[in-house]
């Protein structure tokens, strides 16, 4: 692998097309900072910059994920004891606009003042920072109902915008390489590098899910990959298009730098078409997959990841008792190597994990979610299957099938809570 | 042949001039402009947050949780404390005299580089309409890179003997820069032998 000279805990040098000097910059005032990225940009990296620049120590950052409030009041309560206790702190706000409207007020309210509400003689905030993480610019989510103009005026002095993996194209194998060096460097294994297949199919893919997309993969191909070896496509779980051969030396120069927004697929967009595209595999070539007990699972593994293992929290997120999880790990555990010997389950269950991440605790539970989007792709292929094939595929049995599609009426509600 | 009604937009017909016949009518005018007048307009987003920014630049009166607002009222007693805790906190703007004197007053202690009109126009509009009046400041915050540029720029003029008279530096330089993101470069062990000649032909073609 190329040396590079820049660190392991750090990120790759592209400066992040200017949102590291942004970030930088506003460390020398007191402005509350909107981050603006799509998911797995690295808006979180760009918030601890900031933090670090204002002199601030790594153990002052707090991270607020609003995406856990499961109500107003749990809101009100966990944001009052974070303002309470934050003198010298900067508090990272994740998603905001996913709280409720009088939260997200409330909120505004503290930080425009800088004085805590509903208290009696007005009283000032002890000195602190706020940042804000948001998926979209404040004018969209304000526009969409989501974001209440209060709160994104007082994020909207200067919002910091981390570009997509798309508008930083030139940037991809450097990170491909970075994150390659560090996840080598934790699992102590030396790998060669990528193939130029693999750092040709690295260019080409549109990186919907931006860096932490980069950094899913490289660790799915270093768990397939003996140490030692090179890198490829196959590994990687990337196709190398046609367009690949056109790309020579001088493709920097022919690259159009446009900025102009172009379309991304929302998360579950993506693992909608990729579920489409497995389970049409699967009965193009009878082969009836348990897919739906498969996406149970994942769904599970994801939503302990999202807690670090915790059960509680898990259970909580996943709407279920913690008993039944507990019941349910040596299943999931046993079939991990069915799940992962099926090739084209890799992109699914990414995707999961990526969709579950940034789940909100509101709407009808994630295996709910699941579950009925994978319903939905089965009904829509009603002609190409028989009741039991599509029960089969499910992972349940024909009468447990029908059950569910009695249930079907819940569906719409049941997708519109993702 | 049908007739056209006067004033009234075709598909297709978008970015074209309207010719005579096209204009709407006054009156058509007047019911239009009544039902844009009909809602009011929202303040402008984020406005308060740019003043604050503004303010922690020049760095003239306290913070916010040192009695900002005070310190504002301070600079001219005749305002009225309500009023500038509006500016200051609910995006509410002042007269138009009264921000361009305070905007003039404040941009005058960022330094004779900064721009009141353009201050004046990102505090209200904010970026991305107005760029930032900032944005300058920035790019000298990426010191390594433009290293980088300076290094690349000496090299290639000293190699290829390329006299100053016959480039303009400054476009040679931001050239250098934009080709140096192009190629991934961003440290100098990334600039390889192979890049002096494209590096050559794009930033000096008249040599080349």
């Amino acid at each position: 692998m190329p040396a590079r000279g820049d660190n392991l805990d750090g990120y790759v040098l592209d400066n992040m097309e200017g949102a590291v000097d942004q970030a930088a910059f506003l460390a020398r005032t007191d402005t509350p900072v909107a981050i603006v990225g799509a998911r797995g940009t690295g808006k979180m990296y760009i918030a601890r910059i900031f933090h670090s620049r204002a002199g601030c120590g790594p153990d002052t950052l707090v991270a607020i994920d609003c995406r856990e409030f499961r109500n107003r009041d749990d809101a009100n309560r966990r944001i009052r004891h974070a303002l309470e206790m934050g003198a010298g702190k900067t508090l990272v706000f994740k998603s905001p606009q996913l709280m409720s409207a009088d939260a997200q007020l409330r909120l505004a309210r503290q930080i425009a003042t800088r004085q805590f509400v509903d208290v009696e003689p007005p009283t000032y905030l002890p000195p602190m920072r706020f940042v804000a993480l948001f998926p979209d610019t404040l004018a969209r989510l304000v526009a969409a109902g989501e974001l209440q103009p209060r709160l994104a005026s007082v994020f909207a002095a200067y919002p910091v915008r981390v570009p997509p993996m798309r508008h930083r194209q030139q940037a991809i194998l450097r990170w491909a390489h970075k994150i390659l060096d560090q996840e080598c460097a934790l699992r102590n294994v030396v790998v060669k590098g990528f193939t130029p297949e693999a750092e040709q199919a690295l260019r080409e893919h549109p990186w919907h899910g931006n860096i932490s997309e980069i950094r899913q993969r490289v660790v799915h191909a270093l768990e397939r990959r003996p140490a030692g070896a090179w890198l490829t496509p196959v590994e990687l779980q990337l196709v190398l298009g046609s367009r690949a051969r056109s790309a020579g030396m001088l493709s920097p120069l022919r690259r159009n730098d446009s900025e102009a927004p172009g379309y991304a697929p929302s998360v579950l967009e993506e693992l909608r078409q990729a579920l489409a595209d497995i389970l049409q595999h699967c009965i193009e070539g009878r082969h009836l997959l348990p897919l739906g007990g498969w996406l149970q699972d994942e769904v599970v593994l994801a939503a302990l990841a999202r807690y670090a293992g915790d059960a509680r929290p898990a259970a909580r997120f996943l709407q279920v008792p913690r008993r039944n999880l507990a019941r349910w790990l040596p299943g999931i555990e046993h079939r991990r190597a069915a799940r992962g010997a099926c090739s084209g389950w890799v992109e699914p269950a990414r995707l999961v994990t990526d969709w579950v991440r940034g789940l909100g605790q509101s709407g009808s539970g994630p295996l709910a979610q699941a579950e009925a989007l994978l319903l939905e792709l089965l009904e829509a292929r009603r002609q190409q299957t028989t009741v039991a094939q599509r029960a089969q595929l499910l992972g349940v049995s024909r009468p447990t099938y029908s059950r569910r599609l009695l249930a079907v009426g819940t569906l719409p509600e049941a997708m519109a809570g993702g | 042949m049908d007739r056209k009604q006067r004033g009234a937009a075709r598909p297709g017909d978008a970015g074209r001039v309207p010719v005579a016949n096209d204009r709407p009518t006054p009156a058509a005018l007047a019911a239009s402009y009544a039902a844009l007048a009909e809602s009011p307009l929202p303040p402008p987003l984020g406005f308060s947050a740019r003043l604050n920014l503004l303010l922690d630049l020049t760095a003239v009166v306290p913070t916010r949780i040192e009695g900002r607002v005070l310190g504002v009222l301070a600079i001219n007693p005749r305002w009225k404390e309500l009023d500038v805790r509006r500016w200051l906190q609910q995006d509410q703007l002042p007269p138009r005299e009264v921000l361009r004197h305070l905007v003039t007053l404040l941009v005058a202690q960022l330094g004779s580089e900064h721009d009141v009109l353009r201050w004046e126009a990102f505090l209200i509009y904010g970026a991305p309409t107005i760029t930032s009046p900032v944005e300058h400041l920035l790019y000298r915050e990426d010191r390594g890179r433009r290293d980088i540029a300076s290094r690349i720029f000496a090299l290639l003029t000293e190699q290829y003997a390329i006299p100053p008279s016959s480039y303009d530096a400054d476009l040679v330089f931001q050239r250098c820069l934009k080709l140096m993101q192009q190629f991934n470069i961003y440290e100098w062990e990334d600039f390889q032998a192979g890049h002096m000649e494209p590096f050559r032909s794009v930033l000096f073609p008249e040599t080349s």
